[in-house]
């Protein structure tokens, strides 16, 4: 809540500040112009917390049932993948909202199995799958940007949307990845009792009667479709699917079923407060958020990590 | 006998008769001497006339000496009189004529604006304001037809200013209904879609350096209420920014969708090239903000874009203006160069690493062509990344690099970067080894890389680096480092060239070259 207000209260645009939005909160009338510049500023916090919301929960999802720590969308290469597909639909001039969300979400889902297999062919192991997905990341982003430079005017200034920015989100995308990213965090809730039981390995969670492979095929379709639903609309923003469940396992610890609930909170914190630096930074210039959310983000999660040692 | 008495009386007689005599002698005497005594009075009497005489003469000389330049003078003044008063009539007729022009021009005016009204009722549903536009043009053209009858029967000075006193008032009531008619304006901008203005904009946001220089070139500038990070021209623009006139909206790339609606603009001015204006666009439109995204590619577009602002703005004469004086310098400066001999293979760069490169279908190659130079890269479209072998293959004998806002401060490192990729075979290319790579900087790169109103002045630009010899200069006076303080473009007076544009109407050019 507070981050909200704070994300609310905070922009380049001085004469909207935390006494209009109490004025407002009280009732009182605003004029058209702060009224106009608070709706753009609640769009874009809504816009953040749902990027926040979903990627953070692709994370935790993927973490668990990869059993890989340092599994996150960004850094298995579905973010790029869906960037990708943006790209080629803006290529072939298929710009509505439908489109580019169907190729994001084929880009995602086939980077994914690109990295899948090519790590099954190095043994498999949460590192191989993660420098697999790294590598497999920087190749599809390398290409995005190729693509940028290659494609010249028809996409040129495309670059904050490759690093990712919810500066220009439109209102209807942002609602149109709600849908899609409660839709992932409801499954994954539903669901969570069994992802839970993954975590004493796969044997077990078998002998438990879990369906072990259905169980991964949901997951990792339901990230690549809360990602491409972001990716759409914000780009590849990155850590946040890393840090989100991290924050939240230090707060609730490795239970499943209530690092989800935690994770719902602690991305849409993440991402809302990462946005207000990235605004307030420069101001009146854009910082692409996912400068924000590593420099803010990394070393906050080393500086945990060393001091509680989980997973190690 | 002689009797003594006889001789006593002859005595006496005679003594009687000489002193009879005597006494007459007497009288005749003093007669006389009265008579000269007189006779000198007389004389002197003459003498004091003579004297007097001799005075009034002079006098009656001086007198005359007088009138005859009183004459003169009168004569003279009655010459100017005659002057003024032929000058006068002429004066009269001259201003009788113009008045007849001026009748007879605001009249087809008349005829014009109702023309427009007709076909505009036809078009449009609400008619109300038409027709009352419709109405007072009706009125407007009746008391153009009474001036015209008084006109005709005016004599006297006193007549014809009344004339035009209300011929004056006439003109201002068509410009009234011209500015009603202006607005809403109805614009299809690049984007292809409809902008519709509905009144005078009076805040106005520019999200590019060339269409801020446009809005400042067509006087729209006092409507202007906020720019991007690299607005920088006219001068006034850096002064209206830190004096708090002119908000800064963040960098052209990426504009601040907050800080432009926290502004409460009722135009938003972009370009079509730059796609985070077209999101910015359909983000304002939810605001109903109108936003126009110019066309920006060809040197036709530059024309294009400053007619649409003029004409979103209220200012389309201005623009015309403006345009047409583009026009006419453009054909100056082309007829300077109409009889090189050549036309030097030339390449563009606007990016060193990765080496960025201007091909056709962007008015910097419109310009290069009329500079007579050969874009080594026209079979490109658009700007576009080429492989620094591209440059050996394609043999420029010009390189001009616009270096402004690269990081690249000396023209060397351009020429050592190319070395470190091609090795020596840099010297292969004729611009490298005739020393023709030139680097653009400040003003200089700002001229070239905007499609703005100084487009005629980038077009000099690249004649003087291109063509040197037909503005006078040789190829080694121009430094590798192309920049205000050490390269001063030539003035057109300065080339033989005489150059003389009318504002209002038509633009006519003399053109005086010597060999």
């Amino acid at each position: 809540m507070l981050s909200v207000l704070l994300s609310l209260s905070l922009g380049s645009y001085r004469g909207v500040g935390a006494e209009e939005l109490f004025k407002m909160l009280l009732g009182e009338p605003l004029t058209p112009v702060e009224c106009a510049v608070l709706t753009r500023r609640s769009i874009r916090t809504l816009a953040a917390a749902v990027a926040g919301l979903g990627l953070g929960l692709s994370g935790a999802g993927l973490q668990y049932v990869l059993r890989n720590p340092l599994a996150d969308p960004y850094l298995l290469g579905l973010a790029s993948g869906a960037a990708l597909g943006v790209l080629i639909g803006v290529l072939i001039g298929r710009c509505d909202p439908y489109s580019l969300f169907t190729l994001a979400f084929a880009g995602a889902l086939a980077t994914f199995f690109l990295v899948f297999a090519l790590s099954m062919l190095a043994g498999m192991s949460a590192l191989a799958v993660i420098v697999t997905g790294i590598t497999v990341s920087y190749v599809v982003s390398a290409v995005n940007t190729v693509l940028v430079l290659a494609l010249g005017e028809k996409v040129y200034g495309t670059f904050l949307w490759l690093f990712g920015s919810v500066a220009y989100a439109l209102k209807e995308r942002v609602i149109q990845s709600i849908l899609l990213v409660s839709i992932a965090g409801c499954w994954l809730i539903i669901r969570s009792r069994a992802i839970n039981t993954l975590i004493l390995g796969e044997e077990v969670a078998s002998s438990l009667g879990v369906n072990v492979k259905s169980i991964r095929t949901e997951v990792v379709v339901l990230s690549a479709l809360a990602t491409a639903g972001i990716v759409a609309f914000a780009g590849p923003i990155g850590f946040l699917g890393l840090a989100a469940p991290w924050v939240a396992r230090l707060a609730v610890g490795s239970d499943f079923r209530r690092l989800v609930l935690m994770t719902m909170v602690s991305g849409p914190l993440i991402s809302i407060l990462s946005d207000v630096v990235a605004r307030v930074m420069l101001t009146p210039q854009e910082v692409p958020l996912t400068a924000v959310t590593s420099v803010v983000g990394a070393p906050v999660l080393l500086y945990l990590m060393i001091r509680r040692r989980v997973w190690g | 006998m002689v009797n003594s008495k006889s001789i006593w009386t002859a005595i006496a007689l005679l003594a009687l008769f000489l002193v009879g005599v005597g006494a007459f002698i007497a009288k005749l005497a003093a007669d006389y001497s009265k008579l000269s005594e007189d006779v000198s009075k007389s004389y002197k009497e003459i003498g004091e006339i003579r004297e007097m005489m001799g005075d009034v003469s002079s006098a009656v000389d001086e007198l005359n000496t007088i009138v005859k330049n009183e004459l003169g003078r009168v004569v003279e003044k009655l010459d100017e009189l005659t002057a003024a008063y032929s000058e006068h009539s002429q004066a009269i007729s001259g201003i009788r004529t113009e008045l007849i022009n001026l009748t007879s021009e605001l009249r087809t005016r008349v005829e014009e604006l109702r023309r427009e009204v007709e076909s505009l009722k036809q078009e449009s549903a609400k008619n109300e304001d038409l027709e009352l536009l419709a109405g007072k043009l009706k009125e407007v053209e009746d008391r153009v037809k009474r001036i015209e009858e008084k006109l005709s029967k005016a004599a006297s000075l006193e007549e014809l200013k009344a004339v035009r006193r209300s011929l004056d008032e006439v003109k201002r009531s068509l410009v009234e209904v011209e500015k009603l008619l202006e607005f809403p304006a109805t614009i299809v901008d690049a984007a292809r879609s409809l902008v519709v203005i509905p009144s005078r904009p009076s805040r106005i946001v520019s999200l590019a350096p060339s269409a801020t220089e446009i809005l400042f070139a067509i006087n729209a500038s006092t409507q202007l209420v906020g720019v991007d990070t690299f607005s920088n021209y006219p001068p006034d623009v850096e002064e209206m920014k830190i004096n708090g006139s002119l908000i800064d909206i963040g960098s052209g790339w990426y504009p601040n969708v907050e800080k432009i609606i926290g502004l409460n603009p009722d135009l938003v001015v972009g370009v079509e090239s730059i796609v985070s204006h077209r999101t910015v666009k359909e983000i304002l439109s939810r605001y109903g903000i109108p936003m126009l995204l110019l066309p920006d590619r060809t040197l036709e577009d530059v024309y294009k874009s400053i007619i649409i602002v003029g004409r979103a703005t209220g200012h389309l004469k201005e623009a015309l203006n403006v345009v047409n004086n583009l026009r006419s310098e453009i054909t100056l400066l082309r007829s300077l160069v109409s009889n090189v001999s050549t036309r030097p293979r030339t390449a563009l760069i606007v990016w060193l690493s990765p080496l960025w490169v201007t091909g056709n279908e962007t008015w910097m190659h419109d310009l290069l062509v009329l500079a007579q130079g050969q874009n080594v890269f026209s079979n490109i479209s658009g700007w576009s990344m080429v492989g620094p072998e591209a440059l050996l293959e394609a043999q420029p004998e010009v390189v001009i690099f616009t270096a402004g806002d690269t990081g690249i401060t000396n023209c060397s490192t351009v020429i050592s970067t190319f070395r470190d990729v091609l090795g020596e075979a840099v010297n292969k290319i004729p611009a490298v080894a005739n020393n023709r790579v030139y680097c653009v900087y400040e003003e200089y790169n700002d001229i070239l890389v905007r499609p703005s109103p100084r487009v005629a002045k980038a077009l000099k630009l690249l004649i003087a680096l291109i063509h040197p010899e037909v503005l006078g200069l040789k190829p080694d006076e121009i430094p590798n480092d192309v920049k205000p303080e050490t390269f001063e473009l030539p003035k057109y007076e300065d080339l033989g060239v005489e150059q003389s544009i009318r504002l209002r109407h038509l633009a006519v050019i003399t053109v005086k070259v010597h060999h």
